[in-house]
């Protein structure tokens, strides 16, 4: 409790709030010295002729008023830039109206940092808010899982075969784990662990909120493509027929693997790559007889693989349906952390 | 009970363009293979998403993650997404056109026995050529043999009609 205003100020009021051992002189309460902690007592004068009521509202302990906004308040940091100790109670107000943030979740919006010697206290009266930094909102990729190609039914089976496309794979469904990045930041953090002499005080508790949790998202696999349908044609005066199967599908993106070639002269489906869906493969075409359907492209990152391509015989397979997307939320985070044993 | 394709939807609202789409699917035997897709009944247009339009058929499964030792696909619970393109209501139905096993595997065999009977094999690769037997006439496109075995036409289920809405939330 700070000295009085105004009026007549005895000597031992003077000692009540500083201390000090008999017999008690003036000189014993230069501003700095071990007595007058100075942050908190400017008007004190450090050296030379004391006045008496230069100790009017003096107080032992570094006073600090937080007025107007602000992010990643160090209580350390302004004790020191105050001209003050560690060593001295501390006196925090944080004005009504005010927000103490965070510019990131990655630090508290408010510490006490570390190095505060053994057994101040840091007594805050929070008219305000103090509130930690907001998860951030992220997005990737899935690194596998892109549907594979469908592959098209092979010409050995015979004329009477009709020559259809097997449907490509869907793309599998993403799946999301939210990081470091995603959780809410720490409104107030005691930083001190090492040493449970620094306590500190709420003596108005006011608004102290983590920060929100932001999400992590992860698109959904491309789905693979289908089949391409397979010709046959008749040919010569015997009545002889040649057949021709369709390419294979390509696989979606993320690396979602082709259908090998389904027969002669037709084409393998590509895979697909991180983000993007492989070729299908092109349709056969043997003697006498015209291109089948190729088989389909997978699909990119998020996309449903495309349907192969038609021949004269038979229907081309369907493409793979795209993944889903998946999101997963992190943490929000804490309103007190650290040494919060000592923190009352 | 006779084989029948409901729906209903398990993911989105009134505020999201897209959802998710549950499909029950009871069906006889085991499936050859089955694709689905979406009937649009009215209103704003809905997709599969990932740009695939409402009456691309699509396979929701994959053979490599979904299929059994048998290679044989389990298609009586499929996920679909699907998704408006504009705000408003659209009403679909979903549809699954399904090739049953036994239907296919009836036309494998009965399409081998009637090539062993009619027709034989000669050479390889893009020589390859089947000659039909005495007697065996063609079809009128010349793709086919008049009375080889035709493949046997999936079978379709459509479910009842699903509302969906995407629509813009107010301030209260």
């Amino acid at each position: 409790m700070a000295i009085k205003s105004s009026g007549f100020l005895a000597m031992s009021e003077i000692v009540a709030e500083f201390g000090g051992s008999e017999p008690h002189a003036l000189s014993e309460y230069y501003g700095g010295g071990g007595l007058v902690p100075a942050g908190a007592n400017s008007g004190i004068a450090t050296s030379g002729q004391i006045n008496f009521n230069s100790f009017y509202d003096g107080i032992a302990a570094t006073v600090l008023t937080i007025s107007s906004n602000t992010n990643n308040y160090n209580i350390k940091s302004a004790v020191q830039s105050a001209g003050a100790d560690l060593n001295t109670p501390v006196l925090l107000t944080i004005a009504s109206g005010v927000t103490v943030g965070a510019a990131n979740n990655s630090a508290p919006a408010m510490k006490t940092d570390t190095g505060w010697g053994s057994g101040v206290s840091i007594t805050i009266t929070n008219q305000g808010s103090i509130v930690g930094g907001s998860g951030s909102n992220t997005s990737g990729n899935p690194s596998s899982g892109g549907g594979s190609g469908g592959g098209s039914r092979p010409n050995w089976y015979g004329f009477g075969s009709p020559m259809y496309g097997y449907p490509g794979g869907a793309g599998s469904g993403a799946s999301a784990q939210a990081g470091s990045s995603n959780n809410g930041g720490t409104a107030f953090e005691h930083s001190q662990t090492a040493n449970n002499n620094l306590s500190v005080v709420f003596a108005t508790a006011g608004t102290r909120t983590g920060g929100s949790a932001g999400a992590h998202t992860v698109g959904g696999n491309g789905g693979g493509g289908g089949g391409g349908a397979g010709s046959r044609t008749q040919h010569g005066a015997g009545g002889g027929a040649f057949v021709a199967s369709g390419g294979a599908g390509g696989g979606g993106a993320a690396n979602g693997s082709g259908a090998p070639s389904p027969g002669y002269a037709a084409g393998a489906g590509g895979s697909g790559n991180a983000t993007q869906g492989g070729s299908g493969g092109v349709g056969g075409q043997s003697t006498n007889i015209g291109p089948a359907g190729a088989g389909g492209p997978g699909g990119d990152l998020g996309q449903a693989g495309s349907g192969g391509a038609g021949g004269n015989d038979g229907s081309p397979g369907g493409g793979g349906a795209a993944g889903s997307n998946a999101s997963a939320n992190g943490s929000a985070g804490s309103a007190l952390a650290g040494n919060t044993g000592q923190i009352s | 009970m006779a084989d029948n394709l409901k729906a209903k939807r398990i993911q989105g609202g009134r505020f999201t363009a897209d959802d998710k789409i549950e499909c029950k699917f009871s069906y006889t035997g085991e499936a050859w293979t089955c694709l689905h897709y979406i009937e649009q009944i009215s209103g704003v247009d809905v997709t599969h998403g990932g740009g695939a339009a409402a009456g691309d058929k699509l396979h929701y499964k994959c053979q490599d993650r979904d299929a059994d030792g048998d290679g044989i696909i389990d298609y009586s619970t499929t996920e679909m997404y699907v998704e408006q393109a504009s705000k408003g209501e659209s009403v679909i139905k979903i549809v699954a056109e399904i090739m049953y096993k036994a239907e296919h595997d009836a036309w494998e065999t009965e399409s081998a026995a009637w090539f062993a009977a009619n027709t034989t094999t000669v050479g390889s690769g893009d020589t390859r050529q089947i000659i039909p037997n005495e007697g065996v006439l063609m079809n009128e496109s010349g793709t086919g043999y008049a009375d080889e075995p035709p493949y046997p036409a999936s079978t379709i289920f459509k479910t009842g009609e699903i509302v969906l809405e995407w629509r813009d939330d107010t301030y209260k």
